[in-house]
């Protein structure tokens, strides 16, 4: 039906159409604004006002040298684990795009499975498997391997390996759908130029795949900094996340000016994290943009 | 003519809302709130989940619903954090709460917590160590040294702290919990000190005897259901414990033992938070649920923990009796956890803990 605009006021608001846009968005704004920003600058004024403004809170933390020796762990623990699931998820992903369309949905299907079984279930499962009766270890001391278990659990192997876990198929998703995209022609092209097996990835595939790479590492990575069941249950002594430390003085200390002061420093790291990746890959590929 | 393949959009509509519609059905028949039927008004009692508080449920909660019409609606999961909130926003959703001792000491140092109306609930027959301002004990536990008889394998266990210190004389992989509370004390006696002269803590000397063992603790446990999946699967032949848990896991058949030579014993508490507008009937709760016949049946049928009430000896057999931490002959070899210590110290003596653990 064509607008009626009145030729000299011009098209009245409601109806232009970047209004109604407007208000099919407003209800996700509304809940945002409700449900994220609301209680996140909750927690901005918590730090800041215990009870006048004070910076007490964030100075105590960067002072102290508890707190950075544990961030500075968390981010360590982050970036392998991030590194290692990418490892793993790429070759998943690169395998699974040459794979015949039969056996990739099937390994697709098996990677949306583990999506679905708890997060604590297959903390547990990895118990079971280092531990010192563990699996692993029955069977190479069966075999004669060796005499004494092996410590893989409660170190930060068991920790890189328990998150690494849960992090490939959060990798390996865009990395994969990326790679859907690529032409595979133009390794062969490459090929047919006169480059090697290994020239051919460096300089074709592995570029072209980059935006999938940087969105699964981006997202991981994220996660990672986060996480504290894991360490919690498969690390040693040396494995203390942020989290735990906020967790501890919520609960167990009821400083919460303090833990916000912790949780407010660990979003600005994460925010600072996701501005890198923007400038240097652009956030509009993670939605499906192209950087322009 | 083949159909194109992908669903309609009818389809889907129709399957994403069955699935919608069963999960809703699911949730409504939720499994985590027990409601006590009766009619009339309403009690809200938070405890710790589990067997504890299943055995909480048969002895007292269903009793005191059926004995004055009242309706009890259970919730798991208490920590003081979430009573703050309910306090500060004058938003209960619970009346009473089961709470652990160092949360009780926080919570009336911030104020958080109704005083104990002495008119409605009766102490007198209450052991002195389970009194406190604003909440009134109501089980003994114990943490202490336990360990895995058959991982042991014939090899003489340990007696006491000083025995799971000397790693050479009875070797073992050894777990502890991750927490500064109870490990101080732990070293303290290991290192000599006797247990009566624990408090206030020498927290160097206790760091310097910790350093002697810290290699050796090949898990640092952190929830209670953790401690006893360790010692079950001998990932740790010893560990420090919480009895009723290592009795449960006895009674199942898992070959532990619990050494109560140096064992820190400790309560939990019902308390009320500040303001609820239940509070009377909260009272009426805690005196029915410390009577000694109460306290007797639940730790003679249902979990061996102390009770608090000296009566309630009267209800429980001998044998059973044997296995409760306030059972005199268990009694005088432990140490009770000084509540008004641990209530300022918490705070700076975990940051010391966490610095040392990643040290």
């Amino acid at each position: 039906m064509k607008e009626e605009f009145n030729t000299i006021a011009g098209p009245r608001l409601w109806q232009k159409a970047g209004f109604r846009h407007f208000l099919l968005v407003s209800p996700a704004i509304v809940a945002l604004l409700l449900l994220f920003a609301y209680p996140i600058s909750r927690i901005l004024v918590k730090s800041l006002f215990d009870p006048g403004f004070t910076l007490k809170h964030y100075l105590y933390f960067f002072s102290s040298p508890l707190y950075i020796r544990v961030m500075w762990i968390t981010i360590e623990l982050s970036v392998l684990t991030t590194f290692t699931a990418l490892v793993i998820g790429y070759i998943l992903a690169y395998v699974l795009r040459r794979a015949r369309p039969g056996i990739r949905n099937v390994f697709l299907l098996a990677i949306v499975l583990s999506f679905m079984i708890s997060l604590l279930v297959r903390n547990y499962s990895w118990i079971l498997v280092l531990q010192r009766n563990g699996v692993i270890n029955i069977v190479l001391k069966y075999f004669g391997i060796i005499d004494q278990p092996v410590k893989l659990l409660h170190n930060k192997l068991g920790v890189v390996v328990g998150m690494t876990h849960i992090f490939v198929p959060y990798i390996a998703f865009p990395i994969y759908s990326v790679m859907m995209g690529m032409d595979l022609n133009l390794e062969k092209a490459a090929q047919n130029l006169g480059a090697s097996r290994w020239q051919t990835f460096w300089r074709v595939t592995f570029p072209l795949s980059l935006p999938g790479i940087g969105a699964g590492a981006l997202l991981v990575f994220i996660m990672a900094l986060g996480f504290f069941i894991t360490p919690a249950l498969l690390g040693g002594r040396k494995e203390q996340m942020l989290s735990n430390l906020i967790q501890i003085q919520v609960v167990d200390l009821l400083n919460w000016p303090f833990a916000s002061a912790m949780s407010t420093i660990l979003l600005i790291v994460t925010l600072f994290i996701f501005f890198i990746y923007n400038r240097f890959l652009g956030a509009e590929r993670l939605w499906g943009g192209v950087k322009t | 003519m083949g159909r194109k393949k992908g669903m309609t959009r009818r389809e889907f509509l129709v399957s994403t809302g069955a699935v919608a519609g069963s999960a809703l059905v699911a949730a409504s028949v939720g499994p985590f709130v027990h409601t006590t039927m009766a009619k009339g008004k309403t009690l809200r009692v938070c405890s710790y989940g589990g067997s504890y508080q299943e055995s909480q449920r048969k002895a007292i909660l269903q009793p005191f619903a059926d004995k004055y019409g009242v309706k009890i609606v259970e919730a798991s999961g208490p920590d003081i954090a979430k009573i703050k909130a309910q306090v500060d926003n004058k938003q209960y959703q619970w009346d009473v709460v089961d709470l652990e001792t160092r949360h009780v000491a926080r919570g009336e140092l911030e104020n958080l917590l109704e005083p104990i109306d002495t008119a409605v609930v009766d102490l007198s027959r209450i052991d002195k160590k389970a009194i406190r301002k604003c909440a009134v004990g109501n089980i003994f536990w114990t943490t202490s040294l336990a360990y895995n008889k058959k991982a042991l394998g014939g090899k003489k266990a340990a007696g006491n702290w000083a025995d799971f210190w000397n790693v050479k004389g009875f070797p073992g992989p050894r777990a502890l919990q991750d927490q500064a509370p109870f490990n101080l004390e732990f070293a303290l006696i290991a290192d000599g000190v006797p247990m009566d002269k624990l408090y206030p803590l020498d927290v160097d000397r206790a760091f310097k005897k910790m350093d002697q063992i810290r290699d050796s603790i090949t898990v640092w446990w952190k929830n209670g259901a953790q401690q006893i999946q360790l010692l079950t699967s001998a990932e740790a032949i010893y560990s420090s414990a919480w009895n009723g848990r290592v009795n449960v896991a006895q009674r199942k058949g898992v070959p532990l033992e619990i050494v109560w030579e140096g064992g820190c014993l400790d309560l939990d508490w019902w308390c009320i938070p500040r303001g609820t507008p239940n509070k009377d009937l909260a009272m009426k709760f805690i005196d029915f649920a410390i009577s000694a016949e109460r306290q007797g049946e639940q730790m003679q049928k249902y979990i061996a923990y102390g009770p608090t009430n000296m009566d309630s000896f009267k209800y429980i057999t001998p044998e059973r009796a044997k296995d409760l931490p306030s059972y005199p002959e268990n009694l005088k070899k432990q140490f009770q956890m000084d509540a008004d210590y641990w209530g300022p110290k918490l705070a700076p003596l975990t940051e010391r803990w966490k610095t040392w653990m990643i040290s």
